[in-house]
């Protein structure tokens, strides 16, 4: 399935797992999540277009976690 | 702190009309806080504060051991029904810690049987503690057989062991060990020729296979076996992932295989998977199995639907027996009606109704019963994308005919948005283009980043934390943002809050912070911020009651008039109600 919303939950778009096999989130350009749900995201292997995806991590991360989201998007990771 | 009264010559503010938690007043007495539900969680907390490093359930449902690294101390926990674990308390501990001459912490948790010998690890060696009486850890001695596992062929270069678990017949003991990523991850197995003696055990293989070291796996910290040998579950630190492989012959850990793999993520519950002996532990049906995290203190009960299946810590269907009417004061909101991602919550229309944000869209869910938090359901409920909003409103807040909604305070874009709705607290009626927007850093000294915010229930005031300073705006026509002047700050309050609230006359604030700790502060002048004083009473919700999860990252504090609080912290696996007297 695509998603068509600008402004996606990381939770949001792990819960589509649940009923789908792959997930289009290029059109997504903001994620907003925890850390773990981003993470998991990237784990996944399921989701494509996620590698230009803006994020805003909205937990305290540390630099191992936030190396493995700067490795995965070329977008702006923003800490709240 | 206490906080200096201080007049800003603006005089009192008018006294609030309309009263509190969604119409009906509350003050409460914190120091009377107390959890009075049943819950499918127990804590420790008022034990021991420190890593998990072992945890083992005994095989018959009645009793848990667990240590942590802050004294390599065994402790028992023993469920008064069997396979219930809101059951649950404190027995006792062993006298001292488990020796690690190889190194520590000690590691891993394995009992006999028979409950007369326990078995763990150090950085070099397996080791085993005789206990006098079966299951009484109270007078334990150190057995003379052990094995070093540090050599032929010993640990992978770089690695560290994590846990070890056995095949219940005694002739086989597994080590996990991980270099503390992505490398090094391996399951060594050995022989015992005589059952459980540690004299006997000689090294079998290690799985090889690089499984382990695979994203969704690695960075092992315990494992589990299905009582047949044919799964293991892995508690895998490289999130909080719980990932079921399978055994082609089970019991050899060779053919570790992932046929028929699950992989979920239990961040949901826990803090996180860093700890050591982080084992599955299965009731041998495969339809119940608990699990802990590293820094919790908390073991975990799950009921899957399928044998042998986890889900994820929030949506796996483990979870739905935990709504179930025997939880008193306990849900699942996820199962519930839903939820994830939560913001906010707050009883609105009596308690019949509760609105509910995961950011970018407002929903309104119907409740059976007002305030009840068992009673909230997914049916009928109403809902509006908002476009142009933060993800994170701290408060939604309805006027008395539900035909205005005050969005936030918001902390992505710091404001509060009025939106106007056709038809009385039916979410899918609100106009979306808002009636009027505050800029909550307009005029106020307010730059920072905003930890929580509340409006009161009579919709004249609003008040947002930063740091340590609450500011306050009012408002001369209630619910009518167009009328809303900046009025003051206040500093004084303890920082990094997750939310706040201000009863019906304004007397009282409450706030609980990201660590979990609710304060009470009374206001002299009702809803004059300045006028606040710290009440010197702080309950810490982690050591409140053993069937008490963790609050303290967006917790959702909400109001249940006339004597509770609530609590839906974000994930939506689950919500509790502390009650005061």
């Amino acid at each position: 399935m695509k998603v068509n919303s600008t402004n996606e939950n990381a939770s949001v778009l792990l819960d589509l797992l649940n009923t789908h096999d792959s997930v289009d989130i290029s059109e997504v350009s903001t994620i907003v999540g925890s850390s773990c749900d981003i993470i998991s995201m990237i784990n996944s292997d399921k989701f494509t277009g996620f590698n230009t995806s803006n994020l805003v991590v909205i937990d305290v991360i540390d630099n191992s976690k936030l190396n493995i989201l700067q490795a995965n998007t070329t977008g702006t990771i923003e800490h709240q | 702190m206490a906080i200096q009264q201080m007049f800003l010559g603006l005089g009192a503010p008018p006294s609030g009309g309309g009263g509190g938690g969604g119409g009906a007043s509350w003050n409460y007495d914190i120091s009377t806080a107390s959890f009075n539900g049943v819950s499918p969680h127990y804590r420790y907390t008022a034990q021991v504060n420190s890593m998990t490093t072992g945890f083992f359930l005994k095989p018959d449902g009645t009793a848990f051991f667990t240590m942590n690294s802050a004294n390599d101390i065994v402790r028992k926990h023993v469920m008064s029904t069997a396979w219930d674990i809101s059951t649950c308390s404190y027995n006792s501990a062993s006298s001292s810690g488990l020796t690690h001459p190889g190194g520590g912490p000690s590691k891993g948790l394995y009992f006999k049987p028979d409950g007369t010998k326990l078995f763990y690890i150090d950085s070099t060696h397996i080791r085993a503690y005789n206990l006098s009486s079966a299951w009484n850890i109270t007078n334990i001695s150190a057995a003379s057989d052990s094995y070093n596992f540090s050599s032929n062929p010993g640990l992978t270069s770089g690695s560290y062991p994590t846990s070890l678990n056995f095949k219940p017949d005694g002739t086989k003991v597994y080590i996990s060990e991980t270099g503390g990523s992505s490398t090094g991850n391996t399951i060594m197995e050995f022989n015992l020729s005589t059952a459980w003696d540690l004299s006997t055990v000689s090294f079998v293989h290690r799985d090889g296979t690089g499984i382990l070291d695979a994203g969704l796996n690695n960075n092992v910290r315990g494992f589990g076996f299905s009582n047949n040998g044919s799964y293991v579950n892995i508690s895998s630190a490289a999130n909080t992932y719980g990932r079921r492989l399978s055994l082609t012959t089970p019991w050899d850990i060779s053919t570790l295989s992932t046929t028929g793999s699950q992989w979920t993520q239990h961040y949901q519950l826990t803090n996180g998977f860093y700890g050591f002996g982080l084992n599955w532990q299965w009731r041998d049906t495969g339809l119940q199995y608990y699990f802990m995290g590293d820094n919790d203190e908390m073991i975990n009960e799950c009921k899957p639907t399928t044998a042998w299946s986890v889900g994820s810590g929030q949506s796996g269907n483990e979870h739905i027996f935990k709504n179930d009417a025997k939880y008193v004061d306990f849900c699942q909101p996820y199962k519930l009606f839903y939820i994830q991602s939560n913001y906010s919550l707050r009883w609105i229309d009596s308690g019949n109704k509760i609105a509910y944000t995961g950011g970018y869209s407002t929903k309104i869910y119907n409740a059976g019963t007002p305030y009840d938090l068992k009673s909230i359901t997914s049916s009928g409920y109403t809902q509006k994308s908002l476009s142009g909003v933060g993800y994170g409103p701290q408060e939604q807040t309805y006027n008395s005919d539900g035909t205005v909604l005050f969005w936030g305070p918001e902390i992505q874009y710091k404001e509060v948005r009025q939106y106007n709705l056709s038809t009385g607290f039916d979410a899918a009626s609100i106009n979306t283009t808002p009636a009027h927007t505050l800029d909550l850093t307009s005029g106020s000294g307010l730059t920072g980043s905003i930890q929580c915010g509340t409006v009161s229930d009579d919709g004249k005031y609003i008040y947002a934390i930063s740091s340590s300073t609450c500011y306050q705006w009012t408002l001369s026509t209630p619910f009518n943002l167009s009328t809303v002047s900046f009025t003051r700050s206040q500093s004084g309050f303890s920082s990094a809050q997750g939310s706040m609230k201000i009863n019906g006359d304004g007397t009282q604030i409450l706030t609980i912070s990201n660590a979990g700790k609710m304060r009470s502060y009374t206001l002299s002048t009702g809803f004059d911020v300045s006028t606040a004083t710290y009440d010197n009473i702080e309950v810490d919700m982690n050591t409140l009651d053993p069937g008490v999860p963790p609050i303290g990252w967006q917790p959702c504090m909400t109001i249940a008039p006339p004597n509770k609080i609530q609590f839906f912290p974000y994930y939506g696996a689950y919500a509790l109600a502390i009650t005061f007297s």
